[in-house]
């Protein structure tokens, strides 16, 4: 890992010189601290939700291009990342305690995000809830989706974890 | 999303099927085979290529394990290896349908062992082909499944699995799904039937099953089950043995591609692969530019030793340019003549090779059927694939677009069977390109009178199986230049949103007023199945069979009952709603009367968002008409229409005829790949595709001349009466239809001109207008 960073490379001598160039640096680790459930995903703050959404993304049909490019926080009101196909993906989030609903506006004000980043459709939107279906929406709905994700079974596993104990009988 | 969702149709099958399924466990008359085996539950799954079968059976035998106390093990039989492997790489974590079978652990048979068929923790899904097992020596152990391992006790893993008991002496339910069309043989059947299985699901599309099977299902038939292919009502449970799935659900959602052309060729291979590339240059030109997400490829059908021209057997001693087998006449036509990359072709048959004297170029990609080779040809993502008939039977790929058939094929070529192969629709999408929704098929013959007869068969096997996927053929290859047509103006019109923003209060009171379940004891319990187990009695070995009935079935979460409901209801539905409602996590039984209940309340939450849904023009989101393909033998020229000729059915061209003496600019819709409007109400057909598209000012008239009874449903009325938020109009639905009708959409008189309907503007009522003519008819549909 120190090596990718500062661009150091064992020689077929044994040597370690810098041979490629340092990595510009911008890394940020997370740490899931808590058991995820419903409840871990909905406290979320934007900032961390798009932590878990861009370490959750992964696209069966990309495989290897699937990699995100993540857009500096703050630039956009839901758009947070590029695919390599040139197409936006927009998070309707802004704390645990506001709307997630992706309705006619906040439909329109991504359409405005996208034609100023010059995007092609479908629009992959993250929000708790679609009431403005449409052709070129891709919808994940939260928390589900997430839950999903990283291996969540809804037809057997609660969303709550403090009703997993009831497990015990069920089984 | 790696994980695909079911589709409406496809819920609905697999929950029939589960239902049947509980219905025979359930049975207190069940007939018996013997002492100790019930006659096994038994179900054909009648549906097309691409219909989903696996996703469909994948789902039942997930949701019949949920309802089970046992944690069964499931047997998932394929006739190729290929066809295993494909299933495999689907079920694996981050395959496709690895949602619908999650709490089962995934794996070949033979690595199944004695220990894990006696963990009755772990439900187990197990993949094999038929021959891994159908074997006649199999007293000599000579098949893995039924050598007895020195080190593994005295059993064999497939007496293992016929006894199957867990450490608790209970006996583990088996599911055995048979993955194929093809009957089984009676030697199949017969070691099938010596595991004593308690279910049989087959993806069937004969209804008729002779031998061991057929008679095994007589008795199911005796005991008053039927082989008509019916389908579950809300109030009833059928006895039936056949789940069909409708051919037109298929292809409305886009799951096939949406036309198959057929082209004769007596001209030399190497005219006919020139045009072939040229055609997927083209797709893969459209395919870049519409984003449609998958690489269009081709595949090469040949025998792998016999030449094409003399039918004289290959050489394998001679060096390679003087080889004369079709797959690498191919290979170097694509690699000398055309450039294209060896690395993006692979041939997949047996083909053999000196490799001493005159071995292949390193870059040749040969896979001849080994063991590992089929996974590492999928990983490869071979852009063209030269294969013969082995790898024909189990193999398929979306992408595909364009299909060579080789001479050395003969006349005995089922083209019917490759084009299985090709049939499915990247993404299960149609794309605005007729082109990326269609199979070309380039077969060389020997002569021009052969093609009419290999096209008569297509069209008559694919026909009857399903007549919405359009089937062409031509011998002149100019007729495929002219039958795509581009349009000659860009021209757009508005999408159409479902809006239910009003909604969103009544769906939360609905999700409020729902019962509590989490502290249920009462109505969450379902009568459980009736499970078999046998107790040693004594200490003499005497082995004896008790009834027990089993009062829990496994349970699952409400959210999940109400979910699955939605989604084969409307799925738009289930993303309006918050599921994280607490009481969503109550643990219910599938055959609880609180399951029942909830069923019910999701039905009434999808009629509380379709009642309280509008539809709107968005004009942030718009449909841009694109290339259609038509039939150059049947084309009609058009002066002001966006395409330069459409073919068109009678009633069709009376209308179009009429529309484009208007002078206003106007193109026909294609069904599946055009533009299309929600229908707001429960059921398979979803979307309405508008015939004709007439621009006129700034608005867009969409016309459609055979659709009247659709206007019986609230969605009908709702679908002319497009709005945006301010109540402006734009896009304008108007159907017409021959004879004369009133506004309560009864025909009065089928032969009186024509009438035209529309809602008001001002009071949204549905209006029926009667005119004369069908010049009139236009005239009044294109007034605002």
């Amino acid at each position: 890992m120190k090596r990718a960073i500062t661009g150091e490379r064992v020689t077929k001598e044994g040597k370690v010189i810098q041979r490629a160039e340092p990595l510009p640096g911008g890394f940020r680790f997370s740490k899931l601290t808590t058991k995820v459930d419903a409840d871990a995903v909905l406290t979320l703050e934007r900032e961390e939700m798009l932590d878990l959404l861009l370490t959750a993304h992964w696209d069966q049909r990309e495989r290897a291009a699937s990699h995100l490019r993540r857009l500096p926080a703050g630039e956009h009101a839901h758009l947070f990342a590029i695919s390599a196909r040139g197409e936006g993906f927009f998070l309707i989030w802004n704390g645990p305690d506001k709307p997630s609903i992706l309705d006619r506006v906040a439909f329109r004000k991504i359409a405005e995000e996208a034609k100023a980043a010059d995007l092609t459709a479908p629009y992959h939107v993250y929000a708790r809830q679609l009431v403005y279906s449409g052709p070129n929406i891709e919808f994940y709905q939260i928390p589900d989706r997430i839950l999903e994700k990283i291996g969540f079974n809804d037809a057997v596993q609660p969303y709550y974890a403090d009703h997993e104990e009831l497990e015990g009988d069920a089984a | 999303m790696s994980s695909i969702e079911l589709l409406p149709f496809q819920a609905r099958a697999a929950q029939q099927i589960v239902n049947r399924f509980h219905k025979l466990l359930s049975d207190p008359m069940r007939p018996m085979v013997h002492k100790n085996w019930e006659v096994p539950f038994y179900q054909a799954l009648s549906a097309l290529t691409g219909a989903g079968k696996t996703a469909i059976l994948a789902d039942a035998v997930g949701q019949i394990r949920a309802t089970l106390p046992v944690e069964p093990i499931v047997l998932w039989i394929s006739k190729a290896k290929a066809v295993v492997d494909q299933t495999y790489s689907n079920f694996e974590p981050g395959g496709k349908y690895i949602h619908l079978i999650d709490p089962f652990t995934v794996g070949y048979l033979s690595e199944l062992t004695p220990e894990a068929i006696g963990d009755g923790t772990t439900p187990f899904l197990v993949l094999t082909t038929v021959g891994a097992f159908n074997d006649r020596k199999k007293s000599d152990g000579t098949l893995r499944v039924h050598q007895i391992k020195q080190d593994k006790g005295k059993s064999s893993l497939w007496t293992a699995l016929t006894t199957r008991k867990t450490g608790s002496g209970e006996r583990r339910p088996l599911i055995v799904v048979y993955d194929e069309g093809h009957n089984l043989a009676d030697q199949q059947v017969d070691f099938l039937f010596e595991l004593e299985p308690d279910a049989i699901l087959v993806a069937s599309a004969t209804l008729s099953t002779p031998g061991k099977l057929g008679k095994m299902i007589d008795r199911l038939k005796d005991h008053g089950w039927s082989d008509e292919a019916l389908d579950d009502t809300k109030e009833e449970t059928l006895s039936c043995l056949v789940t069909a799935v409708s051919s037109k659900a298929v292809v409305d959602h886009g799951l096939v591609k949406r036309q198959i052309v057929l082209g004769g060729y007596t001209s030399i291979m190497e005219t006919m692969l020139d045009d072939m590339m040229q055609t997927i240059e083209e797709a893969s030109q459209k395919a870049k530019d519409l984003q449609a997400g998958f690489e269009p490829k081709a595949i090469y059908v040949c025998q792998t030793n016999k030449s094409q021209e003399d039918g004289s057997m290959d050489l394998p001693s001679k060096p390679f340019e003087q080889r004369k087998a079709p797959p690498i006449l191919i290979w170097r036509y694509l690699v000398d003549q055309k450039k294209i990359d060896p690395e993006s072709i692979a041939v997949y048959c047996d083909l053999k090779f000196d490799r001493g004297e005159h071995p292949p170029p390193p870059d040749f990609k040969l896979f001849s059927g080994g063991e590992q080779d089929f996974s590492a040809f999928t990983a490869g993502n071979y852009k063209h694939i030269i294969f013969n008939q082995s790898l024909q039977e189990g193999w398929d790929d979306p992408a595909v677009c364009c299909a060579y058939i080789d001479k050395s094929m003969g006349s005995g070529i089922q083209v019917e069977q490759v084009i299985g192969r090709v049939l499915r629709q990247p993404g299960a999408k149609h794309l605005p390109d007729p082109d990326l929704n269609t199979a070309s098929f380039f077969i060389r013959v020997d002569n021009k009178q052969e093609f009419p007869k290999i096209l008569k068969t297509v069209q008559k096997k694919l026909g009857a199986d399903m007549p919405e996927v359009k089937i062409d053929g031509y011998i002149d290859p100019k007729d495929r230049q002219r039958a795509h047509q581009t349009p000659k103006k860009k021209k757009t019109i508005p999408e159409i949103h479902t809006d239910a923003s009003d909604a969103v209060a009544p769906l939360k009171q609905a999700v409020t007023d729902l019962h509590d379940y989490t502290n249920d004891t009462k109505h969450t319990v379902g009568k459980g199945a009736i499970q078999q187990v046998e107790f040693q009695i004594g200490g003499g070995g005497k082995v004896d069979v008790i009834e027990l009935d089993t009062p829990h079935s496994n349970r699952v979460m409400a959210r999940w009952i109400m979910r699955r409901e939605m989604l084969s209801l409307y799925p738009d539905v289930a993303k309006a709603i918050d599921w994280s409602d607490r009481r969503f996590d109550a643990r219910i039984e599938i055959t609880s009367p609180a399951a029942a209940a909830l069923r019910k309340d999701a039905e009434s939450i999808v009629d509380v968002y379709l009642d309280n849904s509008e539809l709107m023009f968005e004009e942030e989101n718009l449909y841009t008409v694109g290339a259609i393909h038509v039939n150059p033998h049947k084309a009609q020229h058009f002066d002001n229409a966006l395409h330069d000729a459409y073919d068109l059915n009678p009633l069709e061209l009376e209308v179009a005829e009429a529309i484009d003496a208007t002078g206003l600019d106007w193109a026909r819709n294609p069904v599946n790949g055009g533009y299309s409007i929600p229908l707001l109400h429960k059921g398979d057909n979803r979307r309405f595709f508008p015939d004709f598209l007439v621009w006129k000012d700034d608005l867009v008239f969409a016309i459609d001349p055979k659709g009247a009874h659709i206007l019986l449903k609230d969605a009908g009325v709702k679908l002319l009466n497009i709005r945006d938020e301010k109540g402006q109009r734009k896009v304008l639905v108007r159907l017409i239809a021959r004879g004369r009708w009133n506004d309560q959409v009864q025909c009065l008189n089928e032969k009186d001109g024509f009438t035209v309907f529309s809602v008001s503007k001002s009071t949204s009522k549905l209006k029926a207008q009667h005119v004369a003519t069908v010049a009139k008819a236009v005239e009044a549909a294109l007034k605002p």
